[in-house]
């Protein structure tokens, strides 16, 4: 098969509306060339608000709703006098709203525009990878800046560097609860009833480095989060408020044993040697190099090819950069096209991309939501399933089918179908199927056709 | 037409028999086809995340119960916010209100200190286990239930007695045997004629061909069930907001599998997910996100006995989660991964209006700190499984959970 369309599919969106000529003469040197050790922020993110300034507004609104109720507690007034008030959007609750699109427009123009799609793939799988999700309100506003400011510096960098970003950022310390968690025998602790929370270190060992048959206990998911106790963010009446900070009054006193080693009382320098170990534990390789083959590769990945990668890893000491231009060299990732089902946002996004007609954000937040994959909402810590069994229901394909007629309602009155199918499956897609896109009753029906085509909804 | 006609006749070609739609048109008596080999119907709500069925169903009559559960420990019963007694050691959590009458009607019936039988404080790892009905993982990924409709469908493999209710089918319901599938739908219904060319493109395709199959019959299945009922007076989909995640995305789905279950030649055996029990932070006694869940729970479990209507009496709703929460609170306010938790069973068929299995105390905990398991899940759902759906023992103690030869049918779950 045509190794620019594998190259652009599997490895990035898929082609755009101009084919893949510009890269047809060296797929492979195409995608390596686009892991730059050191990308520059892209202009399409200049201008965004930071997390720090968002966790600002965010505890501005807490404040704001704190008086609001003090005063209507003070002043109750008659229900039957009620003003439409509630109905209101408060102007730091319309800068979160603001920021929501924002991160969602810029991440779809990236991934729909980007002349580095690899990139911009590796920071989806990374982002899923260290997963925080909208589905706790509170994180919502943050979930953009985060796959912004902790991921895509470092999705070619040392993962070591990426599990410390992700861990101290403000929406991981929110979504995982650690910013609360409080040492039972730290100074606060002693004097409140505030205390430890597991939640962050269990995950971290579980979903981000070691994984579940990695080789820790339960006394280890323990010893790990008291070692992070600390691990917060700084509130208003800080320096730098909204940022990681580390409390030295909730840090959890006292020697730790954690992986049978012990982490002598240092502060927060626990942690950070406690994440040097366990990003660059063997299990931590096996555990990533086996998610990234089947991201790349197939569902159930072929081992060779896992332990490959986990080599890499384990001999450029977690250089994410040499392990995604192995991935680029596995011939399995070569062999197997056509095997990995697209996700609802591999599908919306390459849709976008084969005919470089955008969607408003909240048309395409509509659309995933609908698809049943909101951006930045997964629903647990794991991330989204990166397997068809999860994503090929009965359900779930109609529904593709129904956002494939909508959107090509929306645009498809002026493509030339034919001519797109050739440019963005080439001979990936059967020639009777190509013929009967060609034949279709309308340019819309037949655009709906190839996005909805087998083809099209595989990478 | 003929897009139509195509679509009804590859129906019948993949063997998917049973849409009331198709029959009709294809002009064959439907009874024929519609025999269903069990009258008796099976709903399963999953509760993913660990629910704390401390919380849900305090044991407020252990003496134990407001020192261990500290500042998450309830109001007692008759106190604001009180909880709701059941007998003298077993509350509801106010927030399950609305199926307190159940209770008085013999129809809940509690089974306390319920887990399965795998030892992982990963909810996912615990959720497949769950759900693939082992305790430790081998073998190709396929759930209990789906193992189950072997025996309950007799053999036949396409009449899809289950119905997986969402956006996926949970893993409980996948497997060798076809199942329905049913979600709200809120994009427009795709064109026949763009279904019909797809159908061909998808012909040679084994994954998406059967998946698109299928979609298509759910939706004429569930179009003729709920038929208008499924737009407002405005003509928008009425379930448009449901779907997703939170306490208000339950109710409608019950709704729709009571309607869909209800139906004479319907599907005998639904399941629901219900996301959000992940507790770690403020879990709130009386307010807040717990209490809001239990109460989306509630009110959807009696929105499905009122869409059950008559079939309700020969319903049993089997209510379960991965594993518990630690007994005491946690340093935030909440609550974090445990052993045992709570399994309630409602329905006309159930036996209720009392409590099942044992109950362990809190004067001794698992690792000191989590509710001991008393019943295994496996066990409820053997008793429900071999009494109310009459699947033989031996395929219980074989197929459905294997190796589980020990693990015993609770027994008396369902009126005789």
């Amino acid at each position: 098969m045509n190794e620019a369309i594998i190259a652009a599919s599997r490895f990035g969106y898929g082609a755009g509306p101009d084919g893949t000529h510009a890269f047809a003469a060296d797929p492979r040197g195409w995608l390596k060339a686009q892991l730059a050790p050191q990308a520059p922020l892209l202009p399409r993110f200049a201008g965004l608000p930071g997390s720090a300034e968002l966790v600002v507004t965010l505890q501005q609104l807490r404040q704001e709703r704190r008086q609001a109720k003090a005063e209507a507690e003070a002043s109750p007034r008659p229900s039957a006098a009620g003003e439409p008030q509630g109905h209101q959007m408060l102007p730091e609750q319309r800068v979160l709203r603001q920021a929501v699109l924002q991160e969602t427009a810029a991440k779809l123009d990236a991934v729909t525009t980007s002349a580095k799609p690899f990139v911009e793939r590796l920071v989806s799988f990374w982002s899923n990878h260290f997963t925080v999700s909208g589905v706790r309100p509170i994180v919502r506003p943050l979930a953009g800046s985060f796959e912004r400011e902790a991921i895509r510096p470092h999705v070619a960098g040392r993962f070591e560097d990426l599990v410390l970003a992700a861990v101290q950022h403000p929406a991981m310390g929110l979504y995982l609860d650690n910013w609360v968690s409080v040492g039972p025998d730290s100074r606060v602790g002693q004097r409140s009833t505030r205390g430890l929370n597991e939640n962050l270190g269990r995950e971290l060992l579980e979903l981000h480095t070691l994984g579940v048959d990695g080789g820790y206990s339960e006394e280890d998911v323990r010893a790990l989060a008291r070692i992070l106790t600390g691990w917060s963010i700084g509130g208003p009446r800080v320096d730098e408020p909204g940022r990681f900070r580390f409390v030295p009054a909730i840090h959890e006193p006292g020697d730790k044993i954690f992986l049978g080693r012990r982490y002598p009382e240092a502060g927060m320098g626990e942690g950070l040697a406690a994440i040097r170990v366990i990003a660059n534990h063997p299990s931590t390789a096996r555990h990533v190099a086996r998610q990234l083959a089947q991201h790349f590769i197939t569902d159930q990945p072929p081992p060779a090819a896992v332990d490959r990668l986990a080599q890499v890893f384990m001999q450029t000491g977690g250089d994410l950069r040499a392990v995604s231009l192995a991935l680029v060299d596995q011939p399995e990732a070569w062999s197997s096209y056509l095997q990995k089902i697209k996700t609802p946002f591999d599908f919306v996004a390459s849709a976008i991309r084969a005919t470089g007609k955008p969607l408003t954000p909240e048309q395409a937040i509509n659309g995933l939501n609908r698809l049943g994959q909101g951006l930045h909402m997964a629903p647990s810590p794991a991330g989204w399933p990166d397997d068809a069994a999860s994503w090929v229901g009965p359900e779930a394909v109609l529904r593709r089918v129904e956002w494939a007629q909508a959107y090509a309602g929306q645009v498809g009155d002026d493509v030339d179908p034919a001519v797109l199918t050739e440019a963005v499956l080439g001979d990936t897609i059967a020639a009777d199927q190509h013929q009967a896109i060609a034949r279709a009753e309308s340019r819309p029906i037949a655009l709906a056709m190839l996005l909805a085509s087998p083809a099209f909804q595989r990478r | 037409m003929t897009s139509l006609d195509t679509l009804i006749s590859r129906r019948r070609l993949i063997g998917t028999l049973g849409a009331s739609a198709g029959l009709a048109a294809l002009g064959l008596p439907r009874i024929a086809f519609a025999a269903a080999p069990t009258e008796n119907r099976l709903v399963v709500v999953m509760l993913r995340g660990a629910l704390d069925g401390l919380a849900a169903v305090p044991p407020y009559g252990d003496s134990r119960y407001p020192e261990r559960r500290a500042n998450l420990a309830l109001p007692m019963p008759g106190q604001p916010d009180g909880m709701l007694p059941l007998d003298r050691t077993f509350a509801l959590n106010a927030a399950l209100a609305s199926i307190q009458p159940m209770w008085s009607a013999g129809e809940l019936l509690i089974v306390p200190a319920t887990a399965g039988g795998y030892h992982t404080r990963s909810h996912f790892d615990a959720q497949d286990l769950l759900e693939m009905g082992l305790v430790e993982r081998h073998g190709t990924p396929s759930g209990w239930l789906n193992r189950a409709l072997v025996d309950i469908q007799g053999g036949d493999r396409q009449r899809r007695l289950g119905l997986a209710v969402g956006p996926a089918v949970p893993l409980m319901l996948r497997g060798s045997v076809a199942v329905a599938s049913w979600e709200p739908p809120n994009l427009k219904p795709a064109d026949p004629t763009l279904l019909a060319a797809l159908a061909q493109m998808y012909a040679g395709d084994k994954l998406l061909g059967p998946a698109l199959a299928d979609g298509i019959k759910a939706q004429n299945l569930s179009d003729e069930v709920l038929g208008s009922g499924m737009m407002d007076a405005d003509g928008k989909p009425r379930f448009a907001k449901a779907g997703g995640y939170g306490p208000g995305a339950f109710k409608p789905m019950a709704e729709a599998a009571g309607g869909l279950l209800a139906a004479a030649d319907g599907p005998r055996v639904a399941v629901i997910d219900m996301g959000g029990w992940d507790t770690h932070v403020g879990q709130g006694t009386v307010k807040g996100r717990l209490a809001d869940n239990l109460r989306g729970l509630a009110d959807g479990l009696a929105q499905l006995k009122t869409s059950l209507g008559p079939a309700w009496g020969r319903t049993v709703v089997l209510i379960m989660t991965e594993f518990g929460r630690t007994v005491a609170p946690n340093g935030t306010n909440g609550t974090d991964h445990g052993t045992a938790s709570v399994a309630l069973l409602l329905g006309g068929a159930v036996r209720g209006g009392r409590v099942a299995g044992d109950w362990p105390g809190l004067s001794q905990l698992e690792e000191n700190r989590d509710l001991r398991m008393a019943t295994d899940l496996r066990a409820v759902a053997k008793g429900v499984l071999r009494d109310h759906l009459g699947v033989a023992q031996a395929h219980l103690d074989t197929a459905v959970f294997p190796d589980s030869a020990a693990v015993k049918p609770l027994g008396g779950l369902v009126r005789a």
